[in-house]
């Protein structure tokens, strides 16, 4: 899949930029706040519908009543032209190919995957980071899957509000502890098979990345005690047993208190948890990890080469991982870049390179790469 | 804006209808006190009069100006057959197909302990009045197909089918006229699950 170009109106600080990149590398350069990362995010809201910051309506530029992003992608040889509009007040409108339509039907559920220094959290952060990534990062490419993950959080919010104000009916409760155990058992069920995908192609992945000597090992901690996830029947009839034996506590403490909303996931670093015992450059390494791998899966599964955006992480690699990230995406993959400087590593796979300041865009030549050391300057 | 407080009333109790900002509301006040006043009167006394004559029917709950309603007392109805609906809407929908001769149930609103609606706010003791009786046959759940919906349907199952009726749901899938390359994923999992030999 690939983009082949991109019209942005009134877009935080851009008022008006047409962008045709082209589909191999694209680096993204300029002086800190003129707009690289916010050319991204229009990327990724162009392909997925939603923004990875925080409010969708922030992306209208200051005073104006909207946004427009047009967009132009190729895949499978055919063009999908997405026409996005935001109001100041959140409201979106999305066309694909001249027709309004739903966000889920966008390119970009074909593989957009976005990479940035805030990636780390899903190592260090809670265990809602670990359990995001993989319902939203990985399992976004299943339509099925993001559907159910929505279903069964509806459900645990009814039967926690349920055991919060407690004095309800027994066969009531009876009917959200059916339900619970049944999406919870499909959820967990979909889930550990995503993962038996996915983590083999992390391990060796790492191992490219860190050498033979450091092994990587992933666990899924079940917060409720699993026979095996062989068949959904079986994981159902484990959460009734897990069920009945805390019942109590969970009327006690008034909420759901195991189930796939409650699990984690660990890393073992030559059987060491890597949160403890990690350096940062390690955990670093895991997270590329965990991207390419997410590349190399949804490649396999949708059969198209996923567009990359890596906001800001060049630089926080050193030279080996560089390379290595460099050299996965050089192959098929349309990747954008963003980055105050360019590493000379890189250099030679750069396909064009953009200068942004002050929410305007130019595109310089390969031959202008000796300019860029000048940047900090400006 | 501030208005005289008779108009500022009105746009209030306009823009508490469901589906009406007050953007809308505005628009629809000023438009009633442009327009002669036999327009605003005529408007009146018709929602004064339906909410005067329109209850729910003390059969199946549907609102009418008749008790029983017109559904229940049609001779040409088959009385063993149920189809259980949320709200009085739906029976609208229903009725469209034509093809159903039963009677309805409404029981205004589903099961969600998110809005604080468990089984004794819906109206299903009187569903269970109707099937003492012994002459229903079948109960056919219409709910909507999402979570609240789906948790209904299992609720009244337990509750039914040890009276000896019948429970069905109603089939989920691909609308008539749909193609199939515009079906997402989850719809078409439905209707290959729910396909029936020719």
């Amino acid at each position: 899949m690939f983009l082949n170009e991109l019209l942005l109106k009134d877009f935080r600080n851009y008022l008006e930029i047409n962008f045709s990149p082209d589909q191999g590398i694209n680096i993204i350069t300029g002086p800190n706040a003129q707009g690289k990362t916010n050319l991204l995010e229009a990327i990724f809201i162009s392909g997925m519908g939603f923004s990875f910051r925080l409010k969708d309506k922030d992306v209208v530029r200051w005073g104006s009543e909207q946004s427009i992003l047009k967009s132009s992608y190729q895949l499978d040889g055919f063009t999908v032209d997405v026409h996005i509009q935001v109001k100041f007040d959140g409201f979106k409108k999305i066309l694909i190919n001249g027709t309004e339509n739903d966000r889920k039907n966008l390119p970009g559920h074909y593989g957009i995957i976005l990479f940035r220094p805030e990636d780390l959290h899903i190592i260090k952060g809670p265990p809602s980071q670990r359990r995001d990534f993989i319902d939203y990062d990985i399992g976004s490419i299943n339509p099925v899957y993001r559907k159910l993950i929505q279903q069964y959080k509806r459900i645990i919010l009814h039967r926690n509000n349920l055991l919060r104000r407690g004095g309800y009916r027994q066969d009531e409760f009876k009917i959200w502890n059916e339900e619970f155990y049944r999406y919870g058992a499909e959820v967990l069920y979909r889930r550990i098979k995503l993962l038996k995908n996915y983590f083999p192609l992390v391990r060796d992945i790492y191992a490219v990345i860190a050498g033979k000597n450091e092994i990587l090992d992933m666990k899924y901690l079940s917060s409720a005690k699993i026979s095996g996830s062989t068949s959904i029947d079986q994981i159902i009839n484990d959460f009734i047993i897990e069920g009945k034996s805390r019942e109590k506590e969970e009327i006690y403490k008034k909420q759901t208190l195991f189930g796939p909303h409650r699990d984690d996931i660990t890393f073992l670093l030559n059987n060491k948890d890597i949160r403890n015992f990690g350096s940062q450059g390690q955990v670093r390494s895991v997270v590329l990890a965990l991207k390419a791998a997410q590349m190399e899966l949804f490649k396999r599964q949708s059969g198209q080469n996923p567009i990359m955006l890596l906001d800001d992480v060049l630089m926080e690699l050193d030279e080996n991982r560089q390379n290595y990230l460099i050299k996965l995406i050089s192959g098929n993959n349309q990747a954008f870049i963003t980055t105050t400087e360019i590493p000379k590593t890189i250099s030679r796979h750069v396909d064009r390179i953009y200068f942004i300041n002050r929410g305007t865009i130019e595109e310089r030549g390969h031959t202008s790469l000796r300019n860029v050391p000048n940047l900090r300057e400006e | 804006m501030q208005y005289a407080g008779a108009v500022s009333r009105l746009i209030g109790e306009l823009a508490r209808l469901p589906g009406i900002g007050s953007k809308t509301a505005q628009r629809l006040a000023f438009f009633l006190l442009s327009e002669p006043p036999e327009t605003a009167e005529k408007l009146a006394s018709a929602i004064r009069e339906a909410r005067e004559r329109v209850r729910r029917c003390s059969v199946c709950g549907n609102l009418t100006d008749l008790d029983p309603c017109r559904i229940c007392t049609d001779e040409g109805r088959d009385k063993g057959i149920i189809c259980l609906v949320q709200d009085p809407r739906d029976v609208a929908a229903v009725e469209k197909y034509r093809g159903f001769k039963g009677v309805y149930h409404v029981l205004h609103g589903v099961l969600s302990p998110l809005a604080g609606i468990g089984p004794e706010k819906l109206n299903i003791k009187n569903l269970l009045t109707r099937l003492e009786g012994g002459k229903v046959r079948e109960v056919i759940v219409a709910t909507n197909p999402d979570v609240e919906g789906d948790a209904t349907a299992l609720y009244l199952a337990r509750l039914i089918k040890p009276l000896g009726v019948t429970v069905t749901r109603i089939a989920h899938g691909l609308p008539v006229g749909a193609h199939l390359e515009y079906a997402d994923e989850i719809t078409l999992g439905k209707a290959m699950e729910g396909r029936r030999e020719i």
